[in-house]
């Protein structure tokens, strides 16, 4: 009897029931959809916080304290020490190798250009590295640089006579675009075609800029680098990173296992020190700490507009519900008329509404992911993660959502005096 | 007379109107809210990135190969900077040797270098007085060097050839400054010939700094302020999606009140449905009854838009204050757009509520069928 009243009362008056579930249908896909973005914006974010650059500086070990200021070295300092190139591709093997997001390995040498001694820098401009799984991991100036500004365009890989000019250089010696220029060194020349002029802001806008296999050979360097620049998701520092810092022995030992799995830039710089043999890797904190910072306050920010949204949203669904169940006084009042119990018409009620809630909860899932999916490439631009466990949550946000916004207008209907509801008063 | 009912109406139905108006003024400062925090948040993010440490660098045009120091033309860029409010603090460097080595000597204002450099993990103390200095850790690890510790700087081209410091701090950085050695010393007493900078943090990253560079130019200076390219660049990237993600949800929470607001304006109608009937059962025109409707919807959009954007406001200071650890600045457009929208949505769903009113039979209502 129960469910075939059920059953009646769903399938007529369709129109309401599908405004009720078009109602559910459209909250939870905003609100699926706004958790995704909630959800993803921690690490798209921090994928983005790489327009900085690098945040981890590899230098050799050295026994000597460079003398420089600025772009300018003020006591020129023989380097004597070097880093093995072909150690930088183990970090893709290392404990952290999911957070090493680029790696730019440099040589600096000293070379001719129109007869004046000018820096010669080579670097990986878009290296690709073979990963277990035959993938292929690129990594250069072009991914971790992108803060550099290039009148022209980037080298292309394969055209080792190709390179870039920094812009200070090029205005000193009055080279332009697509001019040949001669690199002499004591090992050797080339004939480099200018394909950009950069400006860094750096040192390099001072520079010839080469591919590091170019500028090698004309060190006579094969397989050496002089530092690189690594640029790596991170945590931001809490107070256990600072524990640590200050002590590590204060750490008890599941702190300490917690630390040691946390990819704060101290750990990660760690684990490329020990991937690297005779390097230091320092963590440059002017990045580290705004990546930090940002990432902090976007995380705290989005969890509070993501509540404030819910409540937006259970708001909006309790109104639509609780304008259907008014509107249905009279067939409340009716069923209480023909004896049917309290606790019955109750039941009959939010079963109904929950079936409703769980079809707008699924319906919502769906779409929500879409909204969602959506919402993130256009925000960041990238692939969203998959998120299933929203997607089997939405049906069950549908239902409390429903329940929640029905139940009191239902109690209220309940209470109600039968003879005059039926009248009409 | 239609004012008169209205406001009638209101009064009489104080529970149905108490319940439209907490679900629009709700509504309303949600939207508040959104807004403040949206058109806002550029301007905090931005407050938080430039307390970080700084975003440019001023250094003359010509090396010291090229020209000779020129105080004169750092008079001017101080001129300019003090002007504008921009936080400066100025280094000026020179070539020693402590303990034999040669190391960058570099003199500045403690107080405002530690405001500027805020990243900095300083083992020892931050801010350092007369005849203390703060030493690089690559410094500190080659020279053996502690807290406490003194040292004797050899300064071939100072006024004063050795001075001896003790060590106040050793700093952290992860950058050239672990290889310098930081003393107060007043600028223009001492340095005759060497290298200056200055570290500033500019607001408005790119575009401060080149208007910056407009003032520093019309005044024929050979300074200039160059931007530190990844500072500026990070932050413009990441300022961008903040915008784009407190958008997002602005549009979000906007289309959810759409349909929080149409359903309470409706139900309201809905369950006044006799009133209407006796109205035109009176004798009231559709007309009438349409501009009844409308002006009563209208009434409790505006009340609550006005209420709405006062909680709002308060709603948006305490998520600012809590993120930001700032006060918000209140944004007088959220009230128009807080209004537009409370009100179009109040029109349109009052709209339907009267072409739903208007469908009934007075007498069929009236009869309770």
């Amino acid at each position: 009897m129960f469910w075939r009243i059920l059953f009646d009362s769903i399938v007529r008056r369709k129109l309401r029931k599908a405004l009720a579930v078009f109602a559910v249908w459209i909250g939870i896909s905003l609100v699926v959809g706004l958790l995704m973005l909630s959800i993803d914006t921690g690490d798209k974010m921090n994928l983005e916080l790489g327009s900085f650059g690098a945040n981890i500086k590899v230098t050799p070990v050295s026994f000597s304290i460079p003398v420089t200021v600025g772009d300018y070295s003020l006591n020129s300092e023989k380097v004597s020490a070097y880093l093995e190139e072909s150690a930088f591709q183990k970090l893709k093997e290392i404990f952290w190798r999911n957070n090493i997001m680029g790696i730019v390995p440099r040589l600096w040498a000293s070379a001719q250009l129109n007869g004046k001694n000018v820096p010669l820098l080579g670097l990986w401009l878009e290296h690709k590295i073979p990963l277990e799984g035959g993938e292929v991991f690129v990594s250069g100036a072009r991914q971790v640089y992108k803060h550099w500004a290039i009148q022209g365009n980037w080298p292309l890989s394969g055209a080792e006579n190709t390179g870039l000019i920094g812009q200070e250089l090029a205005g000193r010696l009055k080279v332009s675009l697509g001019d040949q220029v001669e690199v002499k060194t004591d090992k050797g020349s080339i004939d480099l075609e200018v394909l950009g002029i950069v400006s860094t802001g750096g040192q390099e806008d001072s520079a010839v800029i080469a591919f590091l296999e170019t500028v090698q050979k004309l060190a006579g360097l094969q397989g050496k680098v002089s530092e690189a620049d690594v640029s790596a998701l991170t945590t931001p520092e809490n107070r256990l990173a600072e524990k640590y810092r200050i002590d590590p022995k204060s750490l008890t030992s599941a702190e300490y296992e917690r630390w040691y799995c946390t990819p704060y830039p101290e750990n990660i710089a760690s684990g490329i020190q020990e991937t690297i043999p005779n390097s230091v890797a320092r963590v440059v904190r002017r990045i580290s700490e705004t990546q930090g910072a940002v990432l902090t306050r976007i995380k705290g920010l989005m969890i509070l507009l993501a509540i404030f949204t819910l409540i937006s949203c259970s708001l909006s669904i309790m109104g639509i519900l609780a304008s259907a169940i008014l509107d249905r006084r009279p067939e409340v009042a009716l069923l209480q008329a023909l004896g049917a119990k309290r606790t019955n018409v109750l039941a009959l009620f939010l079963v109904e509404v929950a079936f409703l809630g769980i079809l707008g909860g699924l319906l919502g899932g769906i779409t929500g992911s879409w909204v969602g999916r959506g919402l993130i490439e256009a925000i960041f631009g990238g692939k969203p993660d998959g998120h299933l466990a929203l997607l089997i949550l939405s049906p069950f946000l549908g239902l409390i959502m429903a329940l929640i916004g029905s139940l009191g207008p239902i109690w209220k209907a309940l209470g109600e005096n039968t003879a005059q509801v039926l009248h009409g008063n | 007379m239609i004012g008169k009912m209205v406001r009638k109406s209101l009064f009489k139905n104080i529970r149905i109107t108490l319940w439209t108006l907490v679900t629009l003024t709700i509504s309303a400062a949600l939207i508040t809210m959104f807004a403040t925090v949206s058109f806002d948040i550029k301007k905090r993010m931005g407050n938080t990135l430039r307390k970080l440490g700084p975003n440019a660098v001023a250094v003359s045009r010509f090396s010291e190969n090229e020209r000779p120091l020129n105080l004169d033309e750092w008079g001017q860029f101080r001129a300019i900077v003090k002007r504008e409010g921009i936080p400066t603090v100025e280094l000026s460097f020179d070539i020693v040797t402590v303990e034999g080595k040669p190391v960058v000597l570099a003199m500045a204002d403690s107080e405002k270098l530690a405001q500027m450099t805020p990243y900095w993990i300083v083992i020892g103390h931050r801010v350092w007085k007369e005849q203390q200095c703060l030493i690089g850790k690559r410094v500190a690890e080659l020279l053996k060097l502690k807290p406490g510790m003194s040292i004797t700087v050899h300064q071939p081209s100072g006024a004063k050839k050795e001075t001896g410091y003790s060590i106040a701090g050793i700093i952290v950085s992860g950058d050239e400054n672990e290889d310098r050695i930081f003393v107060p010393e007043p600028l223009a007493e001492t340095i005759q010939h060497g290298f200056i900078y200055a570290l500033l943090s500019v607001p408005e990253g790119g575009n401060g700094i080149h208007r910056l560079n407009t003032q520093l130019g019309q005044v024929q200076s050979h300074i200039e302020i160059k931007p530190l390219r990844e500072i500026v660049h990070g932050e413009e990237a990441t300022l961008k999606k903040v915008v784009l993600l407190s958008s997002a949800c602005l549009m979000t929470v906007m289309v959810l009140t759409v349909l929080g607001v149409s359903s309470a304006l409706l139900s309201r109608i809905v369950e006044r449905r006799k009133e209407f009937a006796l109205l035109q059962a009176i004798g009231a025109t559709r007309r009438s009854v349409i501009s009844f409707l409308l002006l009563e919807g209208m009434s409790l959009a505006v009340l609550a838009s006005a209420l709405g954007f006062a909680a709002g406001t308060l709603l948006s200071e305490m998520v600012v204050r809590q993120i930001f650890h700032v006060s918000v600045t209140p944004q007088v457009t959220a009230l128009p757009i807080t209004l537009v929208v409370t009100l179009v949505v109040s029109l349109l769903a009052s709209s339907a509520g009267v072409a739903r009113a208007l469908k009934m039979q007075p007498a069929l209502v009236l009869k309770g069928e």
